[in-house]
């Protein structure tokens, strides 16, 4: 009498266990697809385009705000400090990173010229402009 | 472990449900805290100034005027944006890659809307002339 009733209360759990998998697996998706840190420190509002291939933040992200505000990987720095950065590439004989440029989409272009000097000053031929599906 | 704890007979420390409350909380937190989106990127190669150009070699380079709006300037006739395939078909023999020289006033929107319609095109080395990064004042359209 006493066997049957331990049995019922050790199966109580056992309806739940699907759904359990289910949710551990959701979680696992999102925790591998998504990624959870901010896209840039400042608002940027991405230019929209048709075309373009899809990657995975690399390398150095200059986000440009619609004032003219820079940030390096999300942190707040001036022209200033992007020409010194960009000099240590050369200094230390190293070739500079992977440049992406997270630019606003209502900012002027020669509003950039500076910051488009000075990283080709430090030996950067290639920018790749961040933008997001039109 | 439930099943080793009911046959002890004494009721396990952790219950299923408190793992599975955590557990939701955990993939709430990541469905909305996680961005699925991944960033899409477009190359542009920098160039000097017009005399000591240092992008794609100057033989095989075509330059095209980017107004603020409207057609763009090939060699100083106009072709507009969805004229572009079929006026690089007509070039793409001679021209491998193409500097685009945006006048005072082109943000990079515009920038952009024109390297999509050059990537539609069928254009993959684009680079930017700086001289017109930095020129300050508009220059008339001729």
């Amino acid at each position: 009498m006493q066997l049957p009733r331990r049995r019922r209360a050790a199966l109580s759990d056992q309806p739940l266990i699907p759904l359990i998998n289910v949710v551990f697996l959701l979680l696992i998706f999102f925790m591998l697809a998504g990624n959870v840190q901010p896209p840039h420190a400042l608002a940027v509002a991405l230019p929209q385009t048709a075309s373009g291939r899809d990657a995975a933040p690399a390398g150095v992200t200059l986000s440009v705000a619609r004032g003219g505000a820079l940030a390096w990987n999300g942190e707040p720095v001036t022209l200033a400090i992007l020409r010194r950065r960009a000099a240590a590439w050369r200094r230390d004989r190293q070739p500079p990173p992977e440049i992406r440029l997270a630019a606003d989409r209502a900012v002027a272009l020669t509003a950039l010229g500076p910051v488009l000097t000075a990283l080709r000053d430090a030996g950067v031929t290639q920018v790749l402009w961040v933008s997001e599906a039109r | 472990m439930r099943l080793a704890a009911a046959r002890l007979g004494r009721k396990p420390v952790i219950g299923l449900t408190a793992l599975i409350d955590v557990v939701f909380i955990l993939l709430l937190f990541f469905m909305l805290a996680a961005n699925l989106q991944t960033p899409r990127v477009q190359a542009l190669q920098l160039g000097g100034r017009a005399a000591q150009w240092s992008g794609p070699a100057a033989a095989e380079t075509l330059a095209i005027a980017v107004p603020v709006s409207g057609p763009l300037r090939i060699a100083g006739r106009p072709v507009a944006l969805t004229a572009l395939a079929a006026d690089w078909r007509r070039r793409a023999a001679a021209v491998r890659r193409v500097r685009l020289m945006p006048d005072a006033g082109v943000t990079v929107q515009r920038l952009l809307t024109v390297m999509d319609a050059l990537a539609a095109a069928g254009v993959t080395a684009v680079g930017v002339d700086e001289a017109a990064l930095t020129a300050t004042q508009p220059r008339p359209a001729p």
